[in-house]
């Protein structure tokens, strides 16, 4: 009796030995693969400090592109021209994404709304310069020229999907029970949605405005054939224009030490700006909610 | 006594129609395929409590939902036979399921204040989105307020968040924001049951005190709460899932005291359900 008591105990002690490595080994991998994950954007934040903080001056922000060859100048025109670019998108690719995404949570139950879903799904599947050469047929042939507004409205294509389905996800989130205060007051239910549904999920459709804009704000594939680039500062919205993703690429790409430096520098920019984009959101959110 | 043989014998007299807020004829309410509510005929009195009980899934909550035209909300939804509030047939052709929600307060189960609103902006929601006119809203949202039993409790932070109340409180402002719409009928979905039982009794007083100006109908799973706070009572049952019917109308004291069905008695003395 006490014999088999005691072979019991020993073979639960060593049951719990051997959980307690099983339970080791399982944390320590998934640990690893954590920070497996977070050491690609390590390396690249930190290359972008290594490379470009040292190559960043003032004249960058305040000088357009020199002559080929010659060394000195700045992006100017391409800072100038990306906020442009970003502004033109917001204000073209919000209203009907976000308008698709109210669809889609409030409407769209049915067989259209199915089929809209599975439409907003393939457009964010659509790679980004196959929307650059749907623009430059669309647009840039029938206007004659490349311009900014082409370019806009190729990135507005790329936001669309992103902005929608995040705010269809968000307003879902909203309980039905808030809608259903709203409606038993005799609101009626488009009217409950632009005052007590959006509202409710702002925060959450802030987010994702702010990803599609983050998305957008380094594209370059789509701006080759729509916003062309541009030499000389411009903020024309019919004539073509300088972005930094298009810079970037320019002089990564060219022969002279002056350009990979100011490739290195504009990259920096670019990080920096959506960092910007997107911790003055949270903070601007996180002040309307107190 | 009369009102229970009057509702269960069949349409209501015009005689009677004056003194019901609301009037119930044949109401049967579809979820799809399935009948929740089949054929009943009831009738609400105005300034008096009537409470509806029944074992859960006997079709209360959704024939309360039926006089207000909150039924149809859920897809798949639909309703026959007539409701008249007032006098007036709310699912007539051309009438606006809003204007009765207008009329026709609701109270839900669980508190919902609007989620991104001071405790202010709830109480006039409904005033405000529906285009208030009148005297100034202060004076109706502290009226109100007043009313419900919560000025005192906020009146030194109306523009804080509602959803930083006690879940007491938080229900005694949706009410206050229900009375604030100006409406005919008050109807409450099992108010009290998320509260704990003090903030109960405030909520039970505060039915009594509204029950003075409007026709107040409860669904209550609690039958005591029932017996408490009602003036009728009326039981739901739905037998073999054939959708609820109501067994028996009658003033409170009747039903519990000297219920006629013998499926009334077996559920107020607490044999089942």
């Amino acid at each position: 009796m006490s014999a088999a008591t005691g072979t019991a105990l020993s073979m639960r002690s060593r049951n719990r030995r051997r959980r307690k490595l099983t339970d080791a080994v399982a944390s320590g991998a998934i640990t690893m693969a954590g920070i497996g994950v977070i050491v690609p954007l390590v390396v690249i934040l930190g290359f972008l400090f290594a490379k470009g903080l040292p190559a960043l001056h003032l004249s960058l922000f305040t000088e357009n592109p020199g002559p080929t060859g010659v060394a000195g100048g700045g992006v100017k025109s391409a800072i100038a021209g990306s906020i442009l670019l970003l502004l033109l998108a917001l204000a073209m690719g919000l209203p009907a994404a976000i308008a698709t995404g109210v669809y889609l949570a409030e409407y769209g139950r049915g067989r259209v709304g199915f089929f809209v879903r599975f439409l907003v799904d393939v457009l964010a599947g659509v790679p980004s310069i196959v929307i650059g050469i749907f623009v430059y047929t669309l647009i840039v042939l029938r206007m004659g020229n490349y311009s900014a507004f082409a370019g806009g409205v190729a990135l507005a294509l790329i936001m669309l999907p992103i902005v929608s389905r995040v705010t269809e996800e968000m307003l879902l989130l909203v309980p039905q029970m808030t809608r259903e205060a709203s409606y038993a007051l005799g609101v009626p239910k488009w009217r409950t949605i632009l005052t007590i549904v959006l509202p409710a999920a702002s925060s959450g459709i802030m987010t994702g405005i702010v990803l599609g804009a983050a998305r957008v704000a380094g594209e370059a594939a789509p701006l080759l054939f729509t916003a062309l680039g541009n030499n000389f500062y411009s903020t024309g919205v019919f004539r073509p224009i300088d972005a930094l993703p298009l810079r970037i690429f320019t002089y990564a790409t060219g022969p002279f030490a002056y350009q990979h430096d100011q490739a290195w520098a504009s990259s920096f920019i670019l990080v920096m700006m959506v960092l910007v984009l997107s911790v003055s959101a949270r903070i601007l959110l996180q002040r309307r909610a107190r | 006594m009369t009102v229970e043989q009057q509702t269960l014998a069949g349409p209501a007299s015009d005689a009677h129609a004056s003194a019901d807020a609301v009037v119930v004829e044949r109401l049967t309410a579809w979820y799809g395929a399935k009948a929740a509510v089949r054929d009943v005929s009831i009738s609400f009195p105005a300034q008096k409590i009537t409470a509806i009980i029944g074992p859960s899934g006997c079709g209360k909550s959704t024939q309360l939902r039926c006089v207000n035209r909150m039924h149809e909300v859920v897809k798949g939804a639909r309703v026959e036979g007539t409701v008249h509030v007032s006098g007036e047939d709310i699912y007539a052709a051309g009438v606006d399921a809003a204007d009765v929600r207008q009329r026709v307060g609701m109270v839900f189960q669980r508190p919902n204040p609007f989620p991104t609103m001071s405790i202010w902006d709830n109480t006039g929601a409904g005033a405000k989105l529906l285009g208030y006119r009148g005297r100034p809203l202060s004076d109706l949202i502290e009226s109100v307020l007043k009313k419900s039993g919560l000025w005192d409790e906020v009146s030194d932070k109306l523009h804080a968040p509602a959803i930083t109340l006690s879940g007491g409180q938080q229900q005694r402002l949706c009410i206050a924001r229900c009375i604030a719409a100006q409406p005919e009928v008050i109807l409450m979905d099992e108010p009290c049951s998320a509260l704990d039982p003090a903030s109960t009794i405030r909520i039970e007083d505060l039915m009594r005190e509204l029950a003075q100006e409007f026709a107040v109908v409860i669904v209550t799973h609690n039958m005591h709460q029932a017996a408490r706070v009602s003036d009728y009572t009326a039981f739901m049952l739905s037998e073999e899932g054939s959708g609820g019917r109501l067994i028996e109308f009658g003033d409170t004291d009747g039903i519990y005291m000297r219920p006629h069905d013998a499926r009334t008695e077996a559920y107020v003395t607490g044999r089942f359900g």
